[in-house]
């Protein structure tokens, strides 16, 4: 009598077993099918094809849940309770509060509304899940539909430390300007900046917003005349509604940016943006990026009222980027108009920013290039400017929430005033230490 | 004319044009036998596929899907199915193709991969397979899942050169070592196939293989890849696994799951086309933990003070490629 039951003990724990490798295979060749199959509107093979999965992996309780979904669309409720208990029993946290509501919408659909009340009450314990469970409970009709189920994530806070240094060897103190009262540096720099960078995000009126803070100081070393200060501080949220799988998608955008600068003399300006941002996919590898920016922007020094540059702007971004194998191309046009009190800085500026990027072993890259030109059409030397922004970054992310990469930017400004054309080079270390 | 020969000649064009499967997920310009393809339309075992500017899915047999991606050609050259037996014949001419076949107890089936240079064999497996249209670029073979055989179409072809493993591979497939243990009972029990003669390199603690010791044929002279092995040209190379992933996603993401009756409206009015998410994937792997997601916005920086009103400069100091 032992024998054979130690048998029986040897074959399950020594008998073929099909890997996790080949269910992954396996699961997800049979999702491919039933996609396609819902979306020709063949329910009954669909039904099959998950029935011949499940039979061979009746652990899969997402396919359980599959066959619910299908089988509640074909009206066959009892079939769907079935399927949902198992797929209910099969699976634990997030997805066990999905498959209990959906449970829940196949009960009320056949008319069993407190059967319905009390699964969306066991729903409800799933933090993800209970906005949605809360609001069908209390909208509950029997035998309709219950409202649109939607998955609500936690909020979430993302705090980073980043610390760069490197070496600028133009810094700017004025650029693209006229401004008398400030000389421009010229000077050859080392720079170290330090910042803490603070994200949230969370589920907000039927969407999502999502915040951060990026407070910097930035430390210029160089001796004598230009060694200063910076402090930079920059605001931003963003709310985009809920949009699932549509085409278009949109959010608008609001960005706080304030500078304080201290040296033989004392500066700040200011920035505030509203920004439209939308994005349209044309397929899984290619979309149309278009933002409608508009700045606010005040300036505390100025000379003269022709110089006075607080105003605000306007314009916008339209850039297409296309994904190819490991490579990300994009390339497109910015147009923006200035409008600021001192005539000399009203202006017109379009530039064309390409971009490439590709991940090689574990490696980010990218070479951005932004050539423009502004035009300051009001201006009393009727300035023009053209500008030559080559980039490259390579980024590494390692383990335990590190980041390291090295970048290195190209600026040359040549403008019909003399005293605004430049060049300079930057070259600089990036570290990034995730603390949350 | 013996009756057999009758009923072959009447009986030939109902098989030769017989479904074998269908198109789906077509994007962009695609041709089926030289004519615009769409969901739905029946491939045949003569079926021959272009992809230009575009993709496509190919669902064959009830349990193989085929994701074709841009600028490929793919010929179904052979396909004979029923209950117990299964056998599929594909040459891929050129291009990139990601290759899935369900795992089907009692069921003897052969599914072969042709290119011009090897033939892949799979059963129960996930492949990755680019044919570069330039001949002078050998086609690389990857085992993303389960095994697979490779058999060189010149039988003197020298033994491959085994490769260093990639720097990061992360150990998230199992190791070559645990491969062997794992499939060589149900490679001798399912496959019925030529087992891995191999001649591996032993392992260190860590599963990654150590010394260039280059792997043997079987005596028909099939190559067994495993998980995360890529064959190009005479190397065979261990892959870290993600970039495994990415380079199979970049062909075809994952099908979207439905796990809602709203999920399953949009794929029944819309089709699945605007669900994956942009660009290749994120990228898997133990070094992608706790670290915020591929997307995570990279912080921006003021370098000139009043550079143009204090431009803020996004920092690439995150993993930010799409």
């Amino acid at each position: 009598m032992r024998l054979p039951l130690l048998l029986l003990v040897l074959i399950l724990l020594t008998g073929p077993q099909s890997s996790f490798a080949d269910e992954n295979t396996d699961r997800e060749v049979v999702q491919t099918y039933v996609n396609y199959h819902i979306s020709q509107k063949q329910y009954d093979k669909a039904e099959k094809r998950v029935r011949d999965h499940l039979a061979d992996d009746p652990n899969d309780g997402e396919r359980w849940n599959l066959l619910g979904l299908i089988l509640t669309k074909k009206g066959d409720y009892k079939g769907a309770d079935e399927a949902y208990l198992t797929a209910v029993a099969a699976s634990r946290g997030t997805d066990k509060g999905i498959y209990l509501y959906n449970y829940a919408n196949s009960k009320n659909k056949n008319k069993r509304i407190e059967e319905a009340k009390r699964l969306l009450n066991e729903a409800k314990k799933f933090d993800p899940v209970e906005p949605s469970a809360t609001a069908a409970l209390s909208n509950i009709i029997e035998g309709e539909e219950l409202p649109k189920f939607k998955l609500v994530g936690p909020p979430k806070w993302d705090v980073d430390f980043n610390t760069l240094s490197g070496y600028d060897t133009n810094v700017q103190l004025l650029a693209r300007n006229t401004l008398d009262s400030i000389a421009r540096s010229d000077t050859a720099s080392p720079v170290v900046i330090l910042s803490p960078s603070i994200q949230y995000k969370k589920d907000y009126y039927h969407g999502l917003l999502e915040g951060n803070a990026t407070p910097s100081w930035t430390y210029y070393t160089n001796s004598q005349v230009s060694r200063f200060i910076a402090y930079d501080a920059a605001f931003y949220a963003k709310w985009t509604p809920d949009l699932d799988f549509e085409k278009f998608k949109w959010g608008l955008s609001g960005k706080f940016n304030i500078t304080y600068l201290s040296h033989q003399f004392t500066f700040y300006n200011w920035n505030q943006y509203f920004t439209f941002e939308s994005v349209y996919q044309h397929s899984a590898r290619s979309r149309t990026v278009f933002n409608v920016p508009i700045r606010v922007q005040n300036f505390q020094q100025a000379t003269s009222s022709a110089d006075e540059r607080t105003g605000f702007a306007f314009g916008f971004e339209l850039s297409h980027q296309i994904s190819s194998g490991k490579n990300l191309f994009s390339f497109g046009v910015d147009f923006n108009r200035a409008i600021t009190n001192g005539s000399n800085f009203r202006s017109y500026t379009y530039n064309v920013p390409l971009s490439w990027s590709r991940t090689f072993r574990g490696f980010s890259t990218s070479l951005g290039l932004e050539g423009g030109n502004t035009w300051y059409t009001e201006s009393a030397t009727s300035r023009r400017d053209l500008l030559l922004n080559p980039t490259a970054a390579v980024v590494k992310r390692f383990k335990g929430g590190w980041s390291g990469g090295l970048n290195y930017a190209y600026t040359r400004n040549i403008s019909s005033v003399s005293s605004a054309s430049y060049e300079k080079h930057t070259i600089y270390l990036a570290v990034n230490y995730e603390l949350i | 004319m013996s009756l057999y020969k009758f009923l072959v000649v009447l009986l030939f064009p109902a098989v030769a044009f017989s479904s074998v499967g269908n198109m789906a997920g077509v994007k962009g310009t695609v041709l089926l036998n030289g004519k615009k393809a769409s969901n739905g339309m029946k491939l045949t075992k003569k079926s021959v596929i272009r992809t230009k500017k575009g993709s496509c899915t190919l669902l064959i047999g009830g349990d193989v899907v085929v994701h074709l991606s841009d600028n490929s050609l793919l010929k179904v050259s052979d396909y004979f199915g029923n209950k117990k037996k299964q056998r599929l014949g594909m040459n891929l001419k050129f291009g990139k193709m990601r290759a899935l076949a369900a795992k089907r107890k009692n069921k003897d089936r052969k599914i072969k991969i042709k290119t011009r240079t090897a033939t892949m064999g799979i059963r129960g497996t996930h492949v990755y397979i680019d044919s570069p249209r330039n001949p002078k670029i050998p086609p690389s073979f990857m085992t993303i899942e389960g095994v697979a055989e490779l058999k060189f179409n010149n039988p003197k072809k020298r033994p491959p050169r085994r490769n260093a493993p990639t720097e990061s591979f992360d150990n998230s497939g199992p190791s070559i070592q645990q491969a062997q243990g794992d499939q060589q009972g149900t490679d001798q029990q399912d496959s019925g196939g030529p087992q891995d003669t191999a001649d591996r390199a032993p392992a260190a603690d860590d599963g990654v293989l150590q010394g260039p010791i280059p792997p043997q044929p079987s005596e028909e002279g099939a190559f067994v890849l495993r998980p995360n092995e890529m064959m190009k040209g005479d190397d065979l190379t261990q892959m870290d696994r993600t970039e495994v992933m990415t380079m199979a996603h970049s062909v075809a993401p994952p099908p979207p799951a439905i796990h809602s009756d709203h999920v399953m409206n949009h794929v029944e009015e819309k089709g699945t086309e605007n669900m994956p998410q942009f660009g290749p994937g994120d990228p898997e792997g133990d070094q992608f933990e706790n670290a915020g997601g591929p997307h995570h916005e990279p912080p921006q920086f003021n370098f000139d003070p009043i550079l143009d009103g204090g431009d803020l400069v996004p920092v690439r100091v995150t993993f930010d490629p799409y």
